[in-house]
This record gives C-alpha cells, structure tokens and sequence, in this order.
C-alpha cells in the first residue's frame, strides 16, 4: 500500500530529527506524538529515522584507530602562547576610531609644527580638524574656536578675552591653546572680529561654530 | 542568515567546563586550559572526521588543525552557542577541505593506477556496524548533505544548531535533510528491487 503524505504530516516528519533528539518543546513534541498515533505515514517515516540514527551512532563505540599517541604533544609547539597581536583584537574598532585617530593626527600636527605654514580658511572648512572629541551636539549662539600658535598662559587669556570683550565658553584641545568663545554678535560686528581675528599672529586658526557664516 | 541557537544548552555541565576552558584560553593563553580542553574536543571531532574518510594520518592532521584554530580563534566565541557547536563550525570547514584533499588523492591513486604506500586500509566505521546497505546509501550523498545527516543523527545536533554549525537558513538544512532522506531511501527501495529480482 503507498501511503500518501499529508502536507501537515510533512510538517511533522520535518520535526521528527529534532524530536528524536529532544530538541523539541513539549508543545510540538505533544504535536508529533499525536501525529505518531493518528499517520501510518509519519509512523513509518519514524521508522527510518530510528534505524537511520541507529546505524549511524553504533560507530561511535568504534575508537579512533590510528591516530597517534602523543595527542596534544603533537600541536604543542603549534600554539602560540604570546600576546595576539593588536590587530587581533583592534580591527573591529578600527572604523569606529578612524574619526578619532585622525583629529589626533592633525592635533598633533598642530603641536609638533606650530609655525607649519596653514591657510587659515583650508582649515576653517576642514570638517577633520574642527570636529573636537566632545564635540556639542549644537551651539544655542554664536561661538568662535579659536586654536592659538601657542599655550596661553591663563592671566595672557583673561587679558585677551577682555581686550577682544568676549565671554570664554571652553577651553580644549590641548593646554589652552584652544578656546570657544561666545560671540554674540550681528552680521556685521561678527564679521568685523574675525577680520581683527585673523590679523592676530598669535592665532594659527578661527572656526565660527552656531552659525551659518 | 543562518540563526543561533537558542535551545537549553546553558544547563549542560558539560557546556559550562568547555566555556571556562575556552575562556582561560582566550584571556590567559592558558596551554593547560587547551590541553583539558584538547582531550574533551579532539577525540570527538577526530570520530566526526572518521566518518568521511579511512586516513588516519589525514582524519589526526584535520583534527589537530580544528584544534590550532580553536586555540587562534578562541575570543571569538560570543557565548551564544554551545560550545561544541562552535567548534564544529571549525570542523565543518576542515571536514570540507579534508573531503576535498581526499578526492584528490583518490583521483591520483586512480591515475597512478596504485594504492597509496602511506595510507592504511583501517576498517571503514560505516561498515562495520552491520547496515551496509545504510552505510553505502550515505556514502552516496554529496559531502554538504552527508554532513547534515551526520550532525544531525550521529551528533544529535538540532536542525537550529546545524544551521548555525553550517551557517545556513533553517530552511537549506531542513531542505539538505530532506533530500539526503529521500536519497537514502531511494537508494534502499532500488537495493531491495535489486535483491528480490536476483532470488526471483
């Protein structure tokens, strides 16, 4: 007699490896027991798969002939018991860090060749540098960064703010050569200080953050 | 994408000594760690490779790389699967490039026209468990269905766990099981044909 296979049944028969491994939750298990009472289909397909398994795991009391004796002595000196090297464990965070590993570059760039001659507007428009590691998320009024040739001494600082009548915000960037300042200006005042701004030899660069300028 | 398992393996005693070997082995390159966890793992993986080829040289050199890169790749275990599983995932890509090389070396034994001087003839493990007719249906199938079936039926894998073993959907190795079954079969029903017509 041939014995058809319902579509549900084929459900089941495709649960019977996992069910006689016992993989299965109970609920489908219940499921395929209730199908193993009702189908000769899947009760013969249960079968096979019994003698199947069977005739395959009676090897594993077969031991494994041959192999050598020395066993781990074998991949002994195979292993390398030092350090792994960085790009092991560092390459995932690679991409996340790149950003970062650049500012740095151009940081440092700044702090080893602080008389290297920049354009002061190349790097106004050069997203790398101006992006700080703990960059706000935005700016409520207009602010000025302002990377100087040299450390600034804090009492040179305070003299600076109060000649030029800005508000200091942030100091960053290293020991203070880089500042933020609010410049809570109009257009044109906005633009007449950046003018004196860049004429200043003691500033090597001026980024206008909070604005569209 | 082949998905993770996400059965009950975190109660096995079993799993939970494997993951405390792998993890001394990942953090402290601990060779005692790999040494214990040498002696709980190889033995297994050398059997699996057994069943696809009689060459002990080449099922101990197969294993021993399976181990090589347990040890390279232990921190990348992510503690999702078993972690046999996770070796296995090791093992299925050498039991592949294993199935390869002994191609290979038949088709030069059979060029050749000689049996290779170095290999011993050991008893094939299929054979001799007293279902040839079993043990030639399954030598049949082709090395990626083979494999499923014996994760599945001498391992005692889930199929969700092969997936993740074989990086595969759910759904190619429920297809790979159900073709290889079907051959089996097939290949039985035509060995049974083929008996009676003889008595007859």
């Amino acid at each position: 007699m041939t014995l058809q296979m319902k579509a549900d049944d084929q459900q089941i028969v495709d649960m019977l490896p996992d069910y006689l491994n016992g993989h299965l939750p109970p609920s489908d298990a219940e499921r395929v027991e209730a199908a193993l009472e009702s189908s000769e289909a899947v009760r013969k397909q249960m079968r096979f798969e019994r003698q199947l398994q069977q005739s395959l795991r009676s090897e594993s009391e077969v031991s494994v002939e041959g192999l050598s004796a020395d066993g781990f002595e074998s991949i002994r000196s195979r292993l390398d018991t030092g350090s792994k090297p960085f790009w092991s464990w560092s390459l995932p965070y690679v991409g996340a860090m790149a950003p970062l590993a650049l500012l740095a570059v151009v940081v440092l760039q700044f702090e080893t060749s602080p008389s290297s001659p920049f354009d002061v507007e190349a790097i106004e428009n050069n997203q790398r540098f101006e992006t700080r590691f703990d960059e706000p998320v935005s700016y409520t009024q207009p602010t000025l960064r302002i990377l100087f040739e040299e450390p600034m001494e804090s009492a040179e600082i305070e003299d600076w703010l109060r000649e030029q009548k800005l508000e200091l915000t942030d100091v960053t960037g290293g020991p203070r050569r880089m500042l933020e300042v609010t410049a809570d200006r109009d257009a044109s005042e906005l633009a007449l200080l950046l003018k004196q701004l860049r004429s200043d030899d003691r500033i090597q660069a001026i980024k206008v953050m909070g604005t569209d300028e | 994408m082949a998905r993770e398992p996400s059965g009950t393996w975190q109660d096995s005693e079993g799993d939970r000594l494997d993951r405390a070997l792998l993890m001394r082995i990942a953090e402290n390159r601990d060779t005692h760690a790999m040494e214990s966890f040498y002696k709980r793992m190889q033995p297994r993986i050398a059997r699996f490779l057994r069943r696809f080829t009689t060459d002990p040289a080449l099922i101990e050199e197969s294993a021993n790389d399976v181990m090589i890169a347990v040890w390279e790749k232990a921190d990348g275990y992510e503690g999702r699967s078993k972690v046999s599983s996770w070796v296995f995932t090791i093992a299925y890509r050498k039991c592949l490039d294993m199935i390869k090389k002994q191609k290979r070396r038949d088709l030069w034994i059979q060029l050749v026209g000689e049996t290779a001087p170095d290999v011993p003839d050991t008893e094939d493990p299929l054979a001799s468990d007293g279902y040839p007719e079993i043990a030639e249906a399954v030598r049949r199938l082709s090395p990626k269905q083979r494999i499923v079936i014996e994760l599945c039926y001498f391992e005692g894998y889930s199929l969700e766990e092969i997936s993740y073993i074989v990086k595969c959907p759910l759904n190619t190795v429920k297809t790979r099981l159900h073709h290889a079954r079907k051959k089996i079969k097939d290949i039985l029903d035509a060995a049974s044909a083929s008996a009676n017509t003889a008595i007859e």
